[in-house]
């Protein structure tokens, strides 16, 4: 089932979409449930929190309209990598309670290990990619290799520059608005209908605030230069830390491609920053056609943090063997012994790096 | 113009889970231990929530003592299994968790993580049984105290209100008797999972106004 395939109209009525099943997401954002709808498999009621004012809703209204519009290829990027809404929801008299959106396919999901003994098919966040290689592992997911992950990046990039050729301002690229498949290492981007023409709301989340645009500003193209650069970045980088992301891009083998997305992330101005299609380009192996300027300066290195910032974990029994109250006040000795034991095999390893540098 | 000069600091929230493991909560031990294990699972499966929220955990009784440090919980392989015994000492436990806060925050600026004001979610089944824990209480929640912590309190069992209401800074709830103490146990904790993902995504402390089987106790203390 794809979006071209929806078989009612452009605007629905909420009575005409029949059963509905249980909500998959509640209150996430503009929404209040998403529910899968019975008779039309493959495609979701996304019920807003309000319905959408005049403005909003002849938005609404064009993006559903944009596919029919749009070239063969967009269609295809629309149809195969987006969650593009296809129809607007009615309840009665009022006009945009909702929309229908196209369910994400199967390939995006995988089945998530959450502890030793329980897994659970979840959609995947492109977000697992800015985690280290071993919480992939360690949660049974797939650990891409370089090529995979220019793959789930130029994927988003080419929905980000199909956004941009269109003004469209999508504002909320962080974390949990675009999926990955572990199988060809493509990508899905949700909530599509949220877009809004040349300027929309800024949709704030921790560690995506774009440093040159206002925290009471709209969002507009040049927000999702940056937001797009940094989760592109984070994906490349396998960092989630913005400081450490970009000095890890800055190191990155292919420095064409570093050199954009580091323009769009240190630009000193909004205006300067490459557009997605530039970035697309350098993707695609075409060059980098820059303008030059100087670009503000990395930021200093944080300090290693590959590692938590955790001084001890009690060591930790899988079976149910209790961790009871100290019995005296030299609680802390089991950290002790595991840090002990942590630093002996650090310097083990040093000593052997040692020995085998002397060799050569 | 630059507006986010610290952009180059990863956000987080400090959170402490401050949980009452003294003989009352025997009965409900493995539940316990059940639920501690679900809410692991439910931050390791959000990148998003498990990148934002740093985590310690801290058991009480007769005697406090931290069970897991501040941690990404991600990092944490298996959650350790608690064991209930002892009484209901509030005050050492308060005093310990403002030793954490004070140690703590310092160790994730250090490494490249800027703080929001700490968390604490406080769940207890019982009345305290230390005379003069109110002073401890104080000394944590001291507004003077540049790193006091939102405190967000949980009670059931035999968990005395007014406590819950001295204790509780941003908000309180008691268990209305409407569920068993089991369930309100896991429903605490996926009030505080709901905390963290709707703080997550607002980049500010969100408490949900309703958990379900508690009821919202009138607080004493705002910050």
């Amino acid at each position: 089932m794809t979006a071209d395939a929806f078989a009612l109209p452009r605007v629905v009525d909420m009575l005409d979409l029949g059963g509905l099943d249980d909500p998959i997401a509640r209150n996430n954002g503009q929404s209040v449930a998403v529910r899968p709808i019975r008779r039309y498999d493959g495609y979701l009621v996304k019920m807003y929190v309000a319905p959408l004012a005049g403005p909003d809703c002849r938005q609404l209204d064009r993006l559903i309209a944009l596919p029919a519009a749009a070239d063969a290829r967009d269609r295809r990027l629309i149809r195969e990598h987006t969650a593009w809404p296809v129809a607007r929801v009615d309840s009665g008299r009022i006009p945009a309670v909702g929309c229908v959106l196209p369910v994400a396919p199967e390939k995006f999901r995988a089945d998530l290990r959450l502890t030793p003994t329980h897994t659970d098919r979840r959609y995947l966040d492109v977000d697992w990619l800015a985690r280290p290689d071993e919480v992939l592992t360690r949660r049974g997911l797939t650990v891409p290799g370089s090529a995979d992950r220019l793959r789930v990046c130029r994927q988003i990039m080419e929905v980000a520059a199909l956004l941009a050729r269109h003004n469209l301002v999508y504002s909320d690229w962080s974390y949990s608005n675009a999926f990955f498949s572990a199988v060809d290492w493509s990508a899905y981007v949700i909530d599509i209908d949220g877009c809004a023409e040349r300027l929309g709301p800024n949709v704030f989340q921790p560690n995506w605030d774009d440093p040159l645009t206002g925290s009471s500003a709209p969002a507009d193209t040049f927000t999702d230069r940056y937001r797009t650069a940094l989760l592109v970045g984070r994906i490349l980088s396998g960092e989630n830390h913005p400081a450490r992301m970009m000095l890890a891009l800055s190191r990155h083998p292919d420095q064409t491609l570093a050199a954009v997305l580091l323009d769009v992330l240190r630009s000193p101005k909004r205006q300067l920053r490459p557009p997605p299609s530039a970035v697309l380009a350098v993707l695609d192996g075409l060059p980098y056609l820059r303008v030059p300027f100087q670009r503000l300066p990395l930021p200093p290195d944080p300090g290693g943090r590959r590692k938590p910032p955790v001084r001890k974990i009690p060591p930790v029994p899988p079976a149910p063997v209790g961790v009871a109250p100290p019995a005296s006040p030299s609680r802390r000795a089991p950290v002790q012994a595991a840090t002990v034991t942590a630093w002996v095999a650090v310097i083990a390893v040093v000593v052997l790096l040692i020995v085998l540098a002397a060799q050569h | 113009m630059t507006y986010a000069p610290d952009n180059f600091q990863q956000k987080c929230l400090p959170t402490y889970l401050v949980i009452d493991v003294s003989s009352s909560m025997q009965p409900y031990q493995a539940i316990l231990n059940r639920t501690l294990e679900k809410l692991h699972a439910e931050l390791v499966g959000s990148p998003r929530v498990s990148e934002f929220a740093q985590i310690s955990i801290i058991a009480f009784s007769t005697t406090p003592w931290v069970v897991i440090d501040m941690t990404d919980l991600e990092s944490v392989p298996v959650m350790p299994q608690v064991t209930c015994q002892g009484r209901t000492t509030y005050g050492e436990a308060f005093e310990l968790t403002r030793q954490c806060i004070d140690r703590d925050l310092p160790a994730l600026r250090a490494h490249g993580l800027a703080t929001f004001r700490p968390a604490v979610f406080f769940i207890t089944d019982g009345a305290p049984t230390d005379p003069g824990w109110e002073a401890a209480f104080d000394r944590l929640v001291d507004p003077t105290w540049p790193r006091h912590p939102h405190v967000i309190a949980y009670g059931c069992g035999e968990a005395v209100e007014s406590v819950l209401a001295r204790i509780g800074t941003r908000a309180a709830f008691t268990a209305d008797g409407g569920i068993g103490q089991d369930e309100a146990l896991a429903a605490a904790i996926s009030s505080l999972v709901n905390s963290l993902v709707a703080s997550a995504r607002a980049e500010e402390m969100r408490i949900p106004e309703q958990v379900p089987g508690y009821r919202a106790v009138k607080q004493e203390y705002v910050d």
